[in-house]
C-alpha cells in the first residue's frame, strides 16, 4: 500500500507538516517494500487552491492512504473522490505515525469533523 | 466629476471623509465599493429599491463527454479543478471565472453557468443617490460587483464620490479606473505613512491627479505629512484628532450635517478637490 505524509523536509527526522496543501514535501512510503521517496509538493507556492492541487498530485501518484494532522475541505473532497483514505496523524514523528498506522491505531479523518478545516481565503 | 477616496488600510476615516463630501455637496452620488464591508449606507440610511444580483460564470461539466484528459485542470491557475476517480471536480468557491477551462477542453465537456456572488443596492438619501455593493462572504473576488457599481455611476449625477475598498488590490484598481481625482486618506503614524505609500504608488501608476487628507492629526510628529512633502503630494486638509468627530461618526452621523465647523471644513475640501481636478 502506498501512503503519503506531508513533511517539512526531505528526510525521516524532519517531522510532519501541519499544512497539507503547503507542506514543502510529501513522503511516499510503500508499506509492502518499505521503500521511501521524498517528492516536492508542487503546490507549495500556489496563489490559491493549494490543497486541491496537492490532492491532485497525490491522486496522480497512485497514493492510497494519506496520513496528515489536518486537511482542508476542498482537498478532502478530491482525496475522497480519488478513493484515497485519510487518517489523522497525531504524532510529530514520521516513523511513529507510520507504525501507529500499520498497527491500525490511527483514526480516519471524516469531513465535517475536527481535523478537517475550511480555511478562509485571505 | 468622480472623486475616489482611498486608504491603504481600514479605519483611517475613508468612509467618514467620503460621506461628508457627499453630504456637503448635497446632491450627486455616493458609491460604496468597499464590498466586503459596506457601511456608508449606515450614515445615509437610504430607502433601498429592489437589489440587483451580480453573477459571474463558473464552469459545469458534462461527465459523459469528459474523457479525463486533464487539459482544464492543468490550465486552471487557481486550482479550482481536479480530476479524481475519473471525474472532474469543480470548486466554484475558488474559481475566478476566467473562462479558460471551457476554451481549452478539446471535447466540449465544459460549459458555463451563472453563479450569484453578491448584490448591488440603490436608493436615495435626500438628493443624493446611494449605491452600495455587497459581496457574499467566501466569494473569491468583489471585482464584478465593483464593475457593476462603476457602470451605474456613469449615468449617475455628479459629483460622484467613490468610497474604495481599503488596500491596493485589484478591487481598488477597478474602483479608481474611472475617477477624475483620487483622495488619499492617511493617519499620522509610521504605519499610516507606509499605507499611504502603497496607495500613492497605485494612483501614480494609474496617472491620476491626487491629494492627501491627513486624519487624526496631533501636535506630534506626522510621518504621513513628511511623506507627502517628500513626494510632492498636496495635502488638501489636515483634520485634527477630535474625539467629538469620532463620536459623531461612530453614532452613524455625518459630522457636516451636525456641526457648522465640520460643514465648513468639508465644503472647503470639496471645493479644493474640484479646483485641483479641473487643473
Ligand atoms: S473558469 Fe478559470 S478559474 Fe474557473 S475553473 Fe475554469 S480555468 Fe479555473
Ligand atoms: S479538458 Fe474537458 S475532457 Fe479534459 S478533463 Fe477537462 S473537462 Fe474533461
Amino acid at each position: 500500500m502506498k501512503i503519503a505524509i506531508p513533511v517539512n523536509k526531505n528526510n525521516l527526522d524532519a517531522g510532519i507538516s501541519h499544512a497539507f496543501g503547503r507542506a514543502p514535501f510529501f513522503l511516499f512510503y510503500d508499506t509492502e517494500t518499505g521503500e521511501e521517496e521524498y517528492v516536492s509538493n508542487r503546490s507549495v507556492g500556489a496563489p490559491g487552491g493549494a490543497g486541491v492541487s496537492a490532492a491532485q498530485q497525490l491522486a496522480d501518484s497512485g497514493i492510497e492512504v494519506v496520513l496528515s494532522p489536518r486537511c482542508g475541505q476542498n482537498a478532502a473532497q478530491v482525496l475522497m473522490a480519488a478513493n484515497i483514505a485519510v487518517y489523522v496523524a497525531e504524532e510529530e514523528s514520521i516513523q511513529q505515525s507510520i507504525d501507529s498506522f500499520t498497527r491500525g491505531e490511527l483514526k480516519p479523518l471524516v469531513p465535517g469533523q475536527p481535523g478537517v478545516n475550511k480555511f478562509r481565503r485571505p | 466629476m468622480k472623486i475616489a477616496v482611498l486608504s491603504g488600510k481600514g479605519g483611517t476615516g475613508k468612509t467618514m471623509v467620503s460621506v461628508n463630501l457627499s453630504a456637503v455637496a448635497g446632491r450627486g452620488t455616493y458609491i460604496d465599493c468597499d464590498v466586503e464591508e459596506p457601511n456608508g449606507h449606515l450614515f445615509f440610511r437610504p430607502q433601498w429599491d429592489k437589489p440587483w444580483t451580480v453573477s459571474t460564470k463558473v464552469p459545469v461539466v458534462d461527465q459523459e463527454m469528459c474523457t479525463g484528459c486533464k487539459n482544464c485542470v492543468e490550465f486552471c491557475n487557481f486550482n479550482a479543478l481536479a480530476l479524481a476517480g475519473n471525474k472532474l471536480v469543480i470548486f466554484e468557491d475558488i474559481c475566478h471565472s476566467c473562462g479558460g477551462c471551457v476554451l481549452v477542453c478539446p471535447h466540449r465537456a465544459l460549459s458555463e453557468k451563472d453563479r450569484a456572488i453578491g448584490t448591488v443596492n440603490s436608493g436615495n438619501s435626500g438628493d443624493i443617490a446611494i449605491y452600495s455593493g455587497e459581496l457574499t462572504p467566501g466569494q473569491p473576488s468583489g471585482v464584478p460587483i465593483i464593475q457593476k457599481l462603476i457602470q451605474l455611476s456613469c449615468s449617475s449625477p455628479s459629483p460622484v464620490v467613490i468610497d474604495c475598498p481599503p488596500g491596493s488590490a485589484c478591487t481598488v484598481m477597478e474602483s479608481i479606473a474611472d475617477a477624475d481625482y483620487c483622495l488619499l486618506v492617511a493617519e499620522p503614524t509610521v504605519f499610516g505613512a507606509h499605507n499611504l505609500e502603497l496607495v500613492h504608488q497605485l494612483v501614480t501608476l494609474f496617472d491620476k491627479p491626487h491629494g492627501a487628507v491627513l486624519n487624526k492629526c496631533t501636535a506630534g510628529a506626522n510621518p504621513s505629512e513628511d511623506y507627502c512633502r517628500a513626494q510632492d503630494i498636496p495635502v488638501l486638509v489636515s483634520i485634527p484628532f477630535d474625539p467629538a468627530l469620532g463620536k459623531l461618526t461612530s453614532d452613524g452621523l455625518i459630522a457636516a450635517n451636525e456641526d457648522s465647523n465640520w460643514q465648513t471644513i468639508f465644503a472647503s475640501l470639496l471645493e479644493t478637490v474640484q479646483r485641483e481636478a479641473a487643473k
